[in-house]
């Protein structure tokens, strides 16, 4: 059996085909049928469907038999397609013998591609590069064929011609997963140890843990150790994944499959975790478990503070399946209440948001993003600051560094003049660039984490008319010369609006969101001075004139239904507002200061 | 329908030709008005009969309703009741070329008319694509006077494109040598779709603001009430009746193309398309586009965006006999309102400030009620 299963993920930049593949290889494999293909299985959550990524990982088990009519298992394990989440990432990868690395034949190779291409080389994969949407009138075979070649390092004989929306050539790459992958290579007499890559959480079952068998075998009637968090749970359902969960006895060495045994929250079965059985445990962990560390930091707060219960339960709800998302209570003077939260990347924060009102019903404001600076305190002290308000008071800092990423960018050589115009507005140093293709350039740089946690892909997107694809890895913290810029709403300062700003670039930056704020807050019958300052001193200003007057003066005859309707449509809008001491301010406002353009 | 229907509205959809900031329903007059006029009788009628209707007041607005022959308004009175009807009024253009019969419409049974004189300085006129000059103005409201109107109503606008206070005032003191019985000082209304709301043509907020004060203050120095946002009258009897019926609430019908009525508990409103109103009536049926039954939070918010709008103010008990409390605290401290009894009335500066107090208002609703 274990000489028959292949274990394999999908490898691809945004856009690439990478869902609609592995959609098709479902209904090529019969492992979905016709009325239940519908586009895009992998991907069940809302947000992800619409905006066409995939946040989470899972897995589908597939039956099919090679051209010798030898009879095949075939594991996908789907990964995430974002930069946020580049550790669940690995841990999808470090559970496969082999990658499909897609790339789109009218797009090229993009940087994301390249990153994750090299985390599966570093974990021993069998690559077998996938040249999709041949079908296109636009494809450029021979260029794509060359860049797989140039610029990713493998042989493009290998390569696998295929359009997944068509079907064509993907009977020719069943054949190469079932050929060239190889099976899993564990011990199946040594005791269990099984890896968990992800986990979700079902309000009937509990959780649900992703795992593939590395040592041993998984039987149902085992008590099971978490090893690394050293909880021991009673088994109750394990089974291979498909469409539908497919209960089974036992898992032999080398699959993949699901686990269900009373365990609460996804964050008691992290991904990395090591499953092995209470009355034989192993001996030591699979390597590779370690907890993904938050990034970018945001406040949320309900618009109204009576809401703040639910915030709290919807919190919690969404702590039960996202073992990323880290929060703790905060207290702003002008906000009231709220949740300091710690995320993966924009893209997580964007999802917990948009759950938190889509699924939760909930009105928020979200502070702006920021990211986590290490301050050295005269007396030898080393802080880490996740939150603008909590940044000593200058004279006791000795040193404050911010971290900074290796960023790469790979974008259609017409592009260089303005992608490099950005990075270094945004402090990229150790500037280099590489042709990576014929007419294709790879820029390398290091920069400040902060200048990309707002609107950098949307700038590099516009800069790029869509073409240029970012990629970023961690990097060490390097000293920052940052103040704290605070904002002053009708001479209150709203905490909540406060920034750590490069110095260099803070009058400039409380110029900008003084505007900013002054468009975003609508006018009310006092005048609202707005005031950027560092220290107490006023470094910008504005000022929002009063309003004069707030009727219409004309009721239309008897058509009463028509300002009683705006009274309605405004009363809704306010909702949307919070009241910092006399002035609503609109949620987007909160936001607004860090508007660039 | 209840019996005690307060007011009866007639909309004549025609005007000689369109100004141009004018969102009404209004189309240039055909050379035959008579199917309109049956279409408005046969209305009335229809709502009218077997429901013993008294009203209180009859408003002929539109468009121009001078444009409809005087024969035909004496019919539609007479129908209305000219027993009950203590406010009769028409609005009118005053363009010399209207040649409308003044003494006529007296006797048609009309005791106040509502002249729409706009502005007493030829600029602005042209600007509104008025079709009279000022003289043509003046001319009228002589005639008017002359042909023995004791109530004669003469609307303004203000806030237009390049006017100064010094304008408006003007235009003020020209209005009192005529002593109106009421004024109507609307401050210009941008309405999309119309051409100068299309231009975004208006006077600075910092002028209208100063016109509409300058237009208290000049008023009510000379005598006038001023009893809601852009209304005057020379004494409480010279109150509008019929509109003041809209902003309390009082039932009324609306008769004619697009024109609203109010039950009481439900609103209704007609089509707009005049050959579709027309039609409908000639099939036998009422030619109402849509209706909606009030919930008791729409009712709240009505007396709400009304209320603040006029010196009846906001009634604290009629909120509660829609299960609603309102506790007036946070709106007295604007200084917009005072309170008497349980009445909320804005002063001058209040009324200009009425839909913020409606806004906040609403807010601070609270209790049990249906909704």
């Amino acid at each position: 059996m274990q000489k028959n299963i292949r274990n394999f993920c999908i490898i691809a930049h945004i856009d690439h085909g990478k869902s609609t593949l592995a959609d098709r290889l479902l209904q090529v494999t019969g492992s979905v049928t016709e009325r239940e293909f519908h586009n895009q299985m992998l991907d069940s959550m809302d947000i992800e469907r619409e905006r066409g990524i995939t946040i989470k990982s899972s897995a589908v088990t597939m039956y099919t038999e090679n051209s010798a009519g030898e009879k095949f298992q075939l594991n996908l394990i789907d990964t995430p397609g974002h930069v946020d989440f580049s550790y669940e990432v690995s841990r999808a990868l470090a559970s496969c013998e082999g990658a499909l690395l897609v790339v789109d034949a009218a797009q090229g190779v993009e940087a994301q591609t390249v990153a994750n291409l090299y985390k599966a080389m570093e974990q021993d994969l069998e690559i077998i590069p996938v040249v999709n949407k041949i079908d296109l009138p636009s494809a450029n075979i021979d260029e794509t064929l060359y860049e797989i070649d140039n610029e990713l390092g493998l042989d493009p004989d290998g390569a696998v011609l295929v359009s997944a929306k068509t079907g064509q050539g993907v009977d020719e790459l069943l054949e190469a997963i079932m050929e060239r992958i190889p099976p899993p290579s564990g011990d199946p007499d040594a005791p269990l140890r099984a890896r968990v890559f992800d986990s979700i959480f079902d309000p009937y079952r509990g959780v649900i843990a992703y795992f593939r068998v590395v040592d041993g075998v998984m039987r149902s009637d085992r008590e099971i150790l978490l090893m690394a968090i050293g909880n021991e749970y009673r088994i109750e359902e394990i089974g291979h994944l498909g469409i539908r969960r497919d209960k089974c006895e036992l898992l032999p060495n080398g699959d993949v499959g699901y686990l269900i045994a009373g365990i609460k929250s996804v964050s008691d079965v992290r991904s990395g975790e090591t499953i092995t059985t209470s009355e034989n445990p192993a001996q030591e962990l699979l390597d590779g478990f370690a907890q993904a560390k938050p990034v970018v930091f945001s406040s949320l707060f309900p618009i109204s503070s009576e809401d703040y219960n639910d915030l709290t339960t919807a919190m919690d709800k969404l702590k039960l399946n996202d073992a990323s998302l880290v929060f703790e209570k905060v207290n702003s003077v002008g906000l009231g209440f709220g949740f300091r939260c710690g995320f993966l990347g924009l893209l997580h924060l964007e999802v917990v948001q948009e759950r938190l009102e889509r699924e939760f019903g909930m009105s928020l404001v979200l502070t702006a993003p920021t990211v986590l600076y290490r301050v050295t305190l005269t007396n030898g002290e080393v802080k880490y600051i996740d939150n603008p308000n909590l940044y000593p008071d200058p004279s006791r800092i000795e040193l404050t560094e911010e971290p900074y990423i290796k960023a790469s960018v790979i974008m259609p050589d017409k592009y260089i003049g303005p992608v490099t115009t950005l990075l270094l507005d945004r402090r990229g140093q150790n500037y280099s660039n590489t042709y990576v293709g014929a007419r294709r350039v790879e820029i390398k740089v290091n920069m400040p984490l902060a200048e990309i946690v707002y609107d950098f892909y949307d700038r590099l997107k516009s800069v790029t008319q869509g073409y240029g694809s970012f990629d970023y890895e961690t990097a060490d913290y390097q000293p920052g010369n940052l103040a704290r810029v605070d904002i002053l709403v009708n001479h209150e300062r709203v905490d909540a609006l406060s920034m750590l700003v490069h110095r260099d670039r803070a009058a400039k930056w409380a110029k900008r969101a003084c505007e900013n704020l002054k468009e975003a807050i609508p006018r009310q019958q006092f005048k609202i001075p707005i005031q950027g300052t560092i220290g107490g001193s006023i470094i910008a200003r504005t000022t929002i004139s009063a309003l004069r007057k707030d009727v219409t003066a004309k009721c239309y005859g008897g058509d009463i239904t028509r300002k009683r309707k705006l009274l309605e449509k405004q009363k809704a809008g306010k909702k949307r507002m919070k009241m910092v001491g006399r002035v609503m301010i609109p949620q987007k406002a909160f936001l607004a200061v860090l508007k660039r353009d | 329908m209840q019996n005690s229907c307060a007011g009866l509205y007639v909309h004549a959809p025609f005007c000689v030709s369109k100004c141009s900031y004018c969102a009404f329903n209004s189309v240039v007059k055909p050379a035959d008005t008579s199917g309109m006029c049956s279409a408005l009788s046969s209305e009335l009628y229809r709502r009218t009969n077997n429901n013993h209707l008294e009203f209180q007041t009859f408003y002929a607005g539109g468009g121009t309703p001078t444009l409809l022959p005087p024969e035909f308004w004496a019919g539609l009175v007479n129908m209305a009741g000219s027993e009950s009807l203590k406010e009769v009024t028409i609005e009118t253009n005053p363009a010399s070329a209207d040649a409308v019969d003044y003494h006529a419409l007296l006797l048609a049974g009309f005791n106040r008319i509502s002249v729409g004189v706009q502005s007493f300085n030829n600029k602005y006129l042209q600007l509104l694509g008025r079709r009279h000059s000022a003289d043509e103005a003046k001319g009228s409201l002589k005639l008017i006077s002359e042909s023995g109107f004791r109530n004669i109503s003469i609307d303004l606008m203000y806030g237009l494109p390049g006017q100064t206070p010094e304008d408006h005032r003007t235009d003020v003191e020209e209005t009192l040598r005529f002593a109106p019985q009421h004024i109507s000082a609307y401050d210009l209304t941008l309405e999309p779709g119309t051409p100068m709301g299309d231009r975004g043509e208006k006077a600075s907020e910092n002028f209208c603001t100063d016109m509409y004060h300058q237009t208290d203050e000049f008023l009510t120095a000379n005598g006038y009430i001023h009893y809601e946002v852009s209304s005057y009258a020379l004494e409480e009897k010279y109150r509008s009746v019929h509109n003041s019926s809209y902003w309390n609430r009082i039932p009324y019908i609306g008769i004619g193309p697009s024109a609203h009525s109010f039950t009481g508990t439900a609103r209704s409103w007609n089509v707009n398309s005049i050959s579709q109103y027309e039609s409908a009536l000639l099939q036998g049926e009422l030619p109402v586009e849509s209706s909606e039954e009030l919930t008791d939070e729409n009712a709240a918010h009505e007396i709400l965006a009304l209320g603040f709008r006029n010196t009846n103010g906001v009634d604290l008990d009629e909120l509660a006999e829609f299960g609603f409390r309102l506790d007036p605290n946070e709106l007295l401290q604007t200084g917009l309102i005072s309170r008497t009894d349980n009445l909320l009335v804005p002063d001058a500066e209040g009324m200009l400030f009425a839909d913020f107090l409606a806004l906040k208002a609403s807010e601070l609703l609270a209790g049990s009620h249906r909704v």
